[in-house]
């Protein structure tokens, strides 16, 4: 009983409004409004509303609002058509692609910095690698140099002023050393490291000269110096723990 | 078919031919022909005019980017109407917060001014309208849509159903809720006599 009188309720508004054409339909509302007191006022309250929702209207747009749609439309349309006419078109980008861009951008800005350290750190736990570019380097390197008797070129982190500043580390491979004055500060322990770990593959050449000639020369003329004058000269390269 | 044989009072399916064939001013035809329809359509969802406003070009242009895949397996007005509608909805969603913000606000606005009002005495055009724009405004984004297209817009059900892809008992108790909720919003501020 009670679903059937739902029913008839959930049909109410359209009744009101007559938009049944189920005749049985509309007897049987009409006959629910005679005989149920409750329904009947339900009825008339809710007409009073419907009725008044009729009789008001939303205020009206504009004069001539209606002219404007077209026309801006088309400018719309046309803007649409050529993308990229104005550099600042990018900032129009829906709210959509913002919401995604504003949070991922901060995060890849991290990883590159996380990842350019963590190569730093990579970088001075692992010195084989700079050994090995710096072999590659200096044979890349080894035909385009001017030869110059009094200077020999070497390329080595372990040449570094300081080898436990990361950033000379990683940057230092440009050192360039003079031998007659043998100004160079190393640290033994950094040689001592770098003959264990790749010393295999480490040639004399790779290091000091970039010409076996040189080195045969310097030897040459080593060898011409009295006693007194090698020994000096050997004292002197002890006492520089080179 | 060319330029010179369609109008607006040409029938859709022709239009939208002679849009496809290349004739791009057929869109404008299209404008022409259901701008005031879909405003309202629109207006009486988000009842706002600039959010309306915003909303319709939104629409038309997404049916001038549509228009090509339209397939004409339902009506063309039917096809318009459920974007239209589907935006609305969309923005009433999406801005949901906002919006109960402004009904409580508008609540505030008309109980000031109806302090000196008698029961019996029916408040004026202006306050008829605010009345009607905040009885909408308690209605829940689904039911307000199912409201304007049957009692403004004369859809059937079917036609409701096929809009917003909802069974038609489903609708009739929506669009029955919604008017009992618009009676007892309309009730409570005096507006009948008892």
């Amino acid at each position: 009983m009670k679903n059937n009188i739902d029913k008839i309720r959930i049909s109410l508004p359209d009744y009101i409004k007559g938009n049944i054409n189920d005749y049985k339909e509309i007897e049987r509302i009409e006959r629910e409004i005679e005989n149920n007191p409750d329904f009947k006022k339900e009825y008339r309250e809710l007409k009073e509303s419907m009725y008044f929702l009729e009789s008001v209207k939303l205020i009206e747009p504009p004069d001539h609002y209606f002219n404007t749609i077209l026309p801006r439309l088309n400018k719309s349309i046309e803007k649409k058509k050529a993308p990229g006419q104005n550099i600042f078109s990018f900032l129009r980008l829906k709210k959509y692609y913002w919401g995604y861009l504003v949070p991922v951008i901060p995060i890849l800005i991290m990883f590159l910095i996380y990842s350019e350290y963590f190569n730093d750190f990579n970088s001075n736990e692992n010195p084989v690698y700079i050994l090995n570019d710096t072999k590659s380097y200096l044979k890349s390197i080894d035909s385009g140099i001017t030869k110059n008797e009094n200077t020999l070129i070497t390329k080595s982190n372990n040449f570094n002023d300081s080898a436990n500043d990361n950033e000379s580390t990683s940057n230092g491979n440009d050192a360039i050393i003079d031998y007659n004055s043998f100004n160079i500060n190393r640290d033994k322990n950094d040689i001592d490291n770098t003959e264990d770990i790749d010393a295999e593959n480490i040639e004399a050449s790779d290091v000091f000269s970039k010409d076996e000639d040189d080195f045969n020369n310097l030897q040459s003329q080593f060898n011409q110096l009295d006693d007194d004058s090698q020994n000096d000269i050997l004292d002197n390269l002890k006492n520089e723990k080179l | 078919m060319n330029e010179i044989d369609i109008n607006i009072n040409s029938e859709d399916s022709d239009i939208i031919e002679s849009f496809n064939n290349g004739n791009k001013n057929a869109f404008n035809y299209l404008v022409l022909k259901y701008q005031k329809k879909i405003y309202w359509i629109i207006r009486k969802i988000v009842l706002d005019h600039e959010e309306a406003d915003d909303i319709t070009q939104e629409v038309f242009l997404k049916i001038y980017d549509s228009l090509r895949n339209f397939r004409g397996e339902s009506k063309f007005f039917t096809y318009i109407y459920k974007i239209a509608v589907n935006y609305s909805l969309n923005y009433l969603k999406k801005n949901y917060r906002i919006l109960s913000k402004k009904a409580d606000y508008d609540t505030e606005v008309y109980k000031i001014s109806s302090s000196d009002m008698r029961p019996d005495e029916l408040p004026d055009s202006v306050e008829k309208t605010k009345l009607l724009e905040r009885a909408i405004r308690s209605l829940p984004a689904q039911q307000r849509a199912v409201f304007n297209m049957r009692f403004y817009e004369n859809l059937s059900y079917e036609e409701i159903g096929s809009i917003l892809n909802k069974s038609v008992g489903g609708l009739k108790a929506n669009y029955f809720h919604a008017t009992k909720k618009i009676e007892e919003c309309l009730r409570k501020k005096y507006i009948f006599k008892e």
